[in-house]
């Protein structure tokens, strides 16, 4: 009966260390396709101030090369923003990302709110919520100008975030 | 833990005590005596086990097809953590149950283990071993890179010779005639469904037959001690003496230790041989520079035909694919199809072998046949490996495979793989696809260093003999470097240079001309030239190619080049400045040289010499007027010759204009 334990305890030890072999690899293997995907913000150069008509937003596609997993696609749109030139000059940035469920919000002229088709989330023109499901304001992004052959040109730093939260944060 | 009167409530309700004990064979019964003989099944199934671990886990990042199969491969060998490794166990365990599976049966042959009533025990045994090695053989071909590829058109092709029912067969399988996405996308369902499930049907079956043969002997020997009982074996039953015990724990502890020692040399295998290569041979052989070493290549190249593979199956069909050459052509079915089929009825029939030679000889035939079989087979293997290992070209074909592997490795890593797949990688390479363009469409006239771009020599027959052939043009190796035209200079009529123009057509007109005779006349000790006035020139002239390795030579270099160029304030040995009549821009346009632009047009003008658009331009027509002009002996190669891709990758090659992990682009 001794010699029985003993090969039961020995039977523990080695399936312990097989499943090991097995457990330890699929963790890494699995947990590591979780870095996947995380993108810094880059800085994209848009639009000519003066192209811009004061208090109408307009929408930009960012263009940029996209890495998914192995392949490299070529540069192509990645996402879009809506950019306001205030009255006084001051310029303001949307992600045009419903921070809702992630739909492309729109902009309707005539009531000169932000809207998103899905689920009806619409915003003020400084990106305030109005109404409809959305926990928190339009995303804004980082702008800058930057002056290019004596041309005023606006960059804006584009960045994805977490959608249907109330706190505005990136992803990654 | 639970407490006894929880178990006691659950098992009541599910019966899960006895589910565990069917699965974990608790209680089965074993032999005693042979507990070290019979391990081998049970480290097969645990061995199973990891290969559907592992290739579960493969499968969340695998993806089957042409354009991304090799691309997924190779983001889990570097991006995904250990993937190596998972992938390492994968590979290798699989080639070990081939290997065990080989012992098992031999185990079960020499223990009598097919006798009645244990026959189906048997051909089950069997069948599950056909289909492990189905099993490796298409997740070898998986990563769709050129090894898998290649030996897989092989085994298909095999597959294909089967009387009757063959290119069906093979068709169902590739999904057609060609290979394409949908022999990936079948690959992958055979792979990791078809076969799973048929094996494990036939391992139930297996089990439950063993399961019902161990429990009748334990009833009878039961039946024999059992005084009550009225029964009585013979006395030469061996179940007389049979001492059974059950599975758990000391088959399991046993077949645990030898599934760790096997599952050790695995793991031993994936350290020492990270990368999947035969190591016995590095990168570089032949021009290559490498890219990586070869410990870090991961994959074959993509699967391309572009590139050169010497095809080679896996090492268990090995033996058919070597039998396949040494027998004349119309015999070929008789080896790929039959000689399997015969093989396989030997290893069926076994027993019936004691129906006709008695138990003690139709056992010693099996193990005969079993093992005379193996040696065989082995035999053959090994001297077909030798054979190839030791053929003239092998060396130098297998570094370039490696190099080919090194370079999209790299290649891969650094750029990403597009979207229209791996194979783009080096197929928009200069330095994989120039030295095939150059042999495919330059080779036949010029050399590289030598050979032919590749390493290769061009060989042609004479006398009945193939040797190595005699080039009609130039060595291009080096083309436009100072090196290379100071070398020229010196002396235009040399073998490497104009020295086989003259066995060609027309070709005398050159070898004998202008070139030479001004070589004839002021190089050399009596000429005026000094050995670094043709260096300066010629770095001169160099110049203008803007090579990435061109050295910028001093302003005095430079000047004293345009002196022997334009012919103005040049120098003689003595320093003193006199008339030279030599001079290049009597014949040769180059502002750089000339800058009053007095000369040229009879000769190839040298503006722009050696450079990406003079080179192109040059190949395209070199009986251009700025080129040869009527002089010209040289094909030209139209865009209906050489499309417009290959010859930039040509040029971009010639100058050795690549990606190189050295610079950072």
């Amino acid at each position: 009966m001794r010699r029985r334990k003993f090969l039961k305890y020995c039977s523990g030890i080695l399936g312990s260390v097989y499943a090991t072999i097995l457990a330890v690899p699929a963790l890494g293997f699995l947990f590591s396709t979780l870095k996947r995907g995380q993108q810094k913000e880059r800085t994209y150069r848009l639009t000519r101030l003066d192209d811009l008509e004061p208090g109408v937003p307009q929408r930009f596609t960012i263009i940029d090369q996209r890495v998914d997993a192995w392949t490299k696609y070529p540069a192509g749109p990645i996402g879009s923003v809506w950019i306001t030139k205030g009255q006084d000059g001051a310029v303001t940035a949307f992600s045009s990302t419903c921070p809702h469920l992630g739909c492309v919000v729109d902009y309707v002229p005539g009531d000169e709110e932000f809207f998103c088709p899905c689920h009806a989330a619409s915003f003020q023109t400084d990106g305030a919520v109005v109404g409809g499901p959305a926990p928190r304001g339009m995303d804004e992004l980082k702008t800058s100008l930057k002056k290019v052959r004596g041309e005023q040109w606006v960059e804006v730093e584009y960045q994805k975030f977490e959608t249907g939260i109330s706190e505005k944060k990136a992803i990654g | 833990m639970l407490s006894e009167k929880t178990k006691q409530w659950i098992d009541e309700r599910t019966g899960y005590k006895n589910f565990f004990h069917a699965i974990f064979l608790l209680n089965f019964p074993t032999k005693r005596r042979s507990r070290w003989q019979f391990i081998w099944g049970g480290a097969l199934v645990l061995m199973m086990l990891i290969e559907m671990v592992t290739g579960a886990l493969m499968m969340t990042v695998y993806s089957p097809s042409e354009a991304s199969a090799w691309g997924s491969v190779h983001y889990m060998e570097t991006q995904v953590d250990l993937g190596w490794f998972v992938r390492g166990l994968h590979h290798y365990t699989a080639h070990m149950m081939i290997v065990a599976i080989i012992i098992h049966i031999f185990l079960v042959i020499i223990s009598a283990g097919y006798r009645k009533p244990k026959e189906f025990i048997y051909w089950t045994s069997l069948m599950i071993g056909g289909v492990i090695i189905g099993l490796t053989i298409t997740g070898n071909a998986l990563p769709w890179d050129q090894k898998g590829y290649w030996s897989y058109q092989i085994e298909t092709s095999i597959a294909g010779t089967m009387p009757v029912i063959g290119s069906t067969l093979r068709s169902l399988v590739v999904g057609g005639s060609e290979f394409g996405n949908l022999t990936l996308t079948r690959l992958y369902t055979i792979h990791v469904m078809a076969l799973p499930v048929i094996a494990i049907l036939l391992f139930v079956f297996h089990m439950a037959l063993i399961r019902r043969e161990r429990l009748r002997t334990a009833k009878i020997k039961e039946a024999n001690d059992d005084p009550n009982v009225d029964f009585e074996l013979d006395e030469d039953d061996p179940v007389k003496d049979e001492i059974t015990q059950p599975y758990w724990p000391y088959q399991t502890t046993r077949t645990l230790i030898l599934t760790l020692v096997l599952t050790g040399i695995v793991i031993l295998q994936i350290v020492v041989y990270p990368s999947m290569k035969n190591q016995h041979l590095q990168v570089g052989i032949g021009d290559w520079e490498e890219d990586l070493p070869a410990s870090a290549i991961k994959l074959e190249a993509p699967a391309d035909s572009a590139f050169p593979f010497v095809a080679r199956p896996e090492w268990f069909v090995r033996f058919l694919f070597e039998l396949r050459h040494m027998v004349p052509k119309e015999l070929e079915v008789l080896v790929t199809a039959v000689l399997p089929g015969v093989i396989l009825a030997i290893l069926v029939l076994v027993p019936f072998y004691e129906k006709v030679f008695g138990e003690k000889w139709g056992q010693r035939l099996a193990v005969a046949v079993y093992v005379g079989g193996l040696l065989i087979i082995t035999g053959i293997s090994w001297y077909g490996i030798k054979q190839e290992r030791s053929a003239p070209d092998y060396a130098l074909d297998r570094s370039q495979e490696l190099a080919y592997a090194a370079r999209a490795s790299w290649l891969a890593s650094k750029n990403g793989v597009p979207p229209e797949g791996p194979a783009s990688l080096l197929l928009n390479d200069p330095k994989s696809m120039g030295p095939l363009i150059f042999a495919q469409h330059c080779g036949i006239c010029h050399t590289w260093n030598g050979h032919d771009g590749t390493g290769h020599f061009i060989m042609e027959m004479k006398d009945g003999k193939k040797v190595k052939a005699t080039p009609r043009a130039s060595d291009l190796a080096g083309f436009a470097t100072t090196k290379w035209i100071a070398e020229f200079l010196a002396d235009p009529t040399a073998p490497k240079f104009f020295g086989h123009l003259g066995s060609s057509k027309g070709g005398d007109a050159i070898l004998n001309g202008d070139m030479s005779d001004w070589a004839k006349d002021y190089v050399g000790p009596e000429g005026v030239l000094t050995k670094e006035d043709l260096e300066a020139v010629a770095a001169l002239i160099a110049r203008e190619a803007k090579r990435r390795d061109y050295e910028q030579p001093s302003e005095e270099v430079i000047q004293r080049g345009i002196s022997v160029f334009s012919g103005a304030d040049f120098k003689d040995k003595s320093g003193k400045v006199v008339e030279f009549y030599g001079y290049c821009a009597q014949c040769h346009a180059m502002k750089a040289g000339d800058p009053n632009e007095e000369g040229g047009g009879a000769a190839p003008d040298f503006n722009g010499y050696g450079s990406e658009k003079w080179l192109t331009d040059f190949i395209r027509k070199p009986g251009g007027e700025h080129f040869y002009g009527e002089k010209n002996i040289m094909p030209s190669f139209e865009e209906s010759k050489l499309s417009k891709h290959d010859i930039n990758l040509l040029v971009k090659w010639m100058r050795s204009e690549w990606q190189r992990p050295t610079e950072e682009k």
